[in-house]
């Protein structure tokens, strides 16, 4: 049964790979899948040591790719998904890769949760990372989303979940889905993202606004309805006395696992990967420490937050697509000292969504770090200059150029020695493509 | 030199912001304050939550969009308010809402089950849901506006760009549509028309920010409040960048079209609990 959809799908990989258009992490699935509609679900029943899925709007690749390396730092063999092609096609070329594996590790895109554990079957392990407003035109609105979630988990009494206890609506799920759940959470004390665009900001239970004692990033924050009681849960693990230094983020963790989280990449969200990644692996029976030490040496995958050198120049790339992410992007890149170059490649194509709106979402006007030079590009860089120009980026620092070529050529001739490159989804293969004779660099 | 007139300033209303802030509505607060900002005007922005109470005087409000579980509660609260908005239009404000906003400030609102939501009448229009097999109404739309209201425009078209996201049907009654579409489906996907407007009061189904990227319907309006607060008439002021926006966001938008011609309209099905 399974034989003939793996070679497919292997055969199609070989045919994408010749052919240099990618990296053949979707389109052998895809194909598998449409030949073979079975194949999913006939892969999925002799997974004996089960399945652990990683959802949410943001920050899926990275904390499925750092409870990977710990899992397999700890000896298991796993199928996963780790290039984030986390379609059902995504799913099904990563099964086609590794058809022994008896154990998966799967991040699953946020709106398909639904469909793919119909035919994956009910997981041990679920992260619930959180719900952002992304591509409205494609995925609706984020109630939506957590409906979906809900009627998908409900009744699953094998399962565990892994819930961001910060995230109203993510709690909310959690606790109607009637599964076991372990919470983590952060600990800001003084949480500064009152101005921002906020998804969730009435009670999921009884619709009365939400009060926040401090609300750090989009609708995640201390909240508390006054009407029914609904409030944050305690956590089970937690981050606290959060830092980043030289780009490093840092945080005490306390909780199920006690110990010091040291990261190569910096910010809160991505602590939140690694706090999501943690409790995943302590499930999975991956010793605390040792979870910690893998955490300490993981290196970002391409396009988040990862760097590349060639001569002098620096270039570092973060994937963004939603202004929650964008946030968060901007907020990292102004803990990183020093002089740099902005480069935003806004493309508007199905996969980042047709509806680039978001932009204007995005804090700009707070969050924006200084930069000697602002370039634009994709699709659609005239109005990406044009949310620029309105945050007050001066006209003599920002300028639109076609390609991330000419971006990677202008900030040459002006000088800039250390780059950050922002695009959308499918810029990222742009980006991909300008930087491929770079030189990647440990961080 | 000190001058001791007080600055031209707008006051200005955003309804529910905490609430109703999908779309990059954000955006078109951030256009007017910035295109008053060229002309030394200030526009004074009071947000109006849930149960505040509004301003005695304002020269513009702006309501935009918001999930569904919040539309229905800012259609609560609007019961409340009705007077004070339509004391607002009596008096010459200028009203701009933003598809949700669109649809709330018609006559009323008929769901899929046919239950009714009564709207503020302030627009001679009506909404039905999307009836099941009906698609949502997603895309990049292109509007050809004649005449903008009191703009003193008459005979000269203008371009209106942006995008809609919408699965309920508006139809006009007396109210006129703002635009007739080029490109995109507009209020029903049938009669061509593109949002409403009667007198001071505009509406339209479109996000993208609409504002930003169309800076003569921003000009308009802050020249609609201005005469409002008294401050004379709105100068000229450039728009260069804003139009290169506009410029590519009609490019991307006639080129859907052209490949909408040859492959059908790419618009998926409505599904149960979707937003309007």
């Amino acid at each position: 049964m399974e034989l003939l959809p793996r070679l497919t799908a292997r055969c199609v990989a070989t045919a994408v790979r010749l052919s240099g258009t990618g990296q053949a992490s979707s389109m052998p699935g895809k194909v598998a899948n449409a030949l073979f509609p079975g194949y999913l679900a006939s892969h999925a029943r002799r997974l004996s040591a089960g399945l652990a899925v990683v959802t949410g709007t943001n920050g899926k690749t990275t904390t499925a790719n750092m409870a990977a390396g710990a899992l397999i730092g700890a000896g298991r063999d796993i199928v996963h998904n780790s290039e984030g092609a986390n379609l059902l096609s995504g799913i099904a070329t990563a099964f086609s890769r590794r058809p022994a594996a008896r154990f998966a590790l799967l991040e699953i895109d946020e709106a398909i949760v639904p469909e793919a554990l119909t035919r994956l079957g009910g997981p041990r392990v679920v992260v619930l990372m959180n719900l952002f407003r992304d591509q409205l035109d494609r995925y609706g609105e984020v109630d939506r989303l957590a409906a979906g979630w809900l009627a998908a988990l409900r009744g699953l009494t094998a399962t565990t979940l892994i819930a961001n206890a910060d995230d109203p609506l993510v709690t909310w799920v959690a606790q109607e889905s009637g599964c076991e759940t372990v919470f983590f959470g952060v600990e800001v004390r003084d949480g500064h993202a009152d101005h921002e665009v906020s998804d969730v900001t009435i009670c999921p239970r009884c619709a009365t606004m939400l009060a926040y004692s401090s609300r750090w990033l989009s609708q995640l924050g201390d909240y508390r309805c006054p009407s029914c009681g609904f409030a944050r849960p305690p956590r089970d693990l937690a981050a606290g006395a959060l830092t980043t230094v030289e780009g490093h983020a840092e945080a005490s963790i306390t909780g199920d696992i006690a110990g010091r989280l040291r990261l190569r990449v910096p910010g809160l969200h991505n602590v939140y990967n690694a706090l999501g990644a943690l409790a995943l692996t302590q499930r999975l029976g991956v010793d605390p420490a040792t979870a910690l030490e893998s955490l300490a040496a993981y290196q970002p995958v391409f396009g988040r937050w990862s760097l590349v050198r060639r001569g002098d120049t620096a270039v570092q790339v973060n994937l963004v697509k939603n202004p929650a992410g964008m946030n968060q992007t901007l907020r990292a890149l102004r803990e990183v000292p020093g002089e740099k170059a902005l480069v935003f490649v806004l493309n508007d194509n199905i996969a980042d969504g047709r509806d680039i709106s978001w932009i204007w979402d995005v804090d700009m006007e707070e969050l924006l770090p200084a930069a000697d030079l602002v370039i634009t590009s994709g699709t659609r860089k005239h109005e990406m200059a044009l949310r620029l120009s309105y945050a007050g980026v001066p006209d003599e620092a920002l300028t639109s150029v076609d390609s991330v070529v000419a971006a990677l050529r202008l900030a040459a001739e002006r000088g800039a020695r250390r780059v950050y490159l922002l695009p959308t989804y499918t810029a990222l293969k742009e980006v991909r493509g300008a930087l491929a004779d770079w030189e990647v660099v440990r961080q | 030199m000190t001058d001791t007139r007080a600055a031209p300033g707008i006051a200005a209303v955003h309804l529910y912001p905490t609430t109703m802030n999908t779309y990059g509505d954000r955006g078109n607060m951030a256009a007017l304050t910035r295109r008053a900002a060229l002309r030394g005007v200030a526009v004074h922005w009071q947000a109006v939550e849930l149960g505040d109470e509004p301003p005695a005087r304002c020269d513009l409000v702006f309501m935009g969009g918001g999930q569904d579980r919040v539309q229905q509660a800012a259609a609560a609260d609007l019961a409340r308010l009705r007077p004070w908005l339509s004391g607002v239009i009596d008096d010459g404000g200028v009203v701009f809402a933003v598809c949700a906003g669109l649809q709330l400030l018609g006559r009323r609102y008929v769901a899929a089950d046919g239950s009714e939501l009564s709207g503020l009448g302030l627009l001679d229009l009506e909404t039905l849901a999307a009836r099941p097999g009906e698609w949502r109404l997603i895309g990049n739309v292109v509007a050809d506006v004649a005449d903008p209201a009191g703009s003193g425009d008459s005979g000269r078209s203008r371009l209106l760009v942006g995008f809609e996201n919408h699965g309920g049907r508006t139809f006009l009654g007396a109210a006129r549509p703002l635009g007739r579409v080029r490109v995109g489906f507009g209020n029903n996907g049938r009669d061509g028309g593109e949002g409403a407007q009667a007198g001071r009061v505009i509406a339209t189904y479109l996000h993208g920010p609409v504002l930003p990227k169309n800076a003569w319907l921003t000009d308009h309006l802050l020249g609609l409040a201005l005469d409002h607060a008294g401050g004379g008439a709105l100068a000229p002021a450039a728009h260069a960048r804003e139009d290169l926006a506009q410029r590519e966001a009609v490019a991307v938008a006639e080129r859907d079209a052209a490949r909408r011609g040859r492959r059908g309209r790419g618009v998926r099905r409505p599904r149960a609990g979707e937003a309007r």
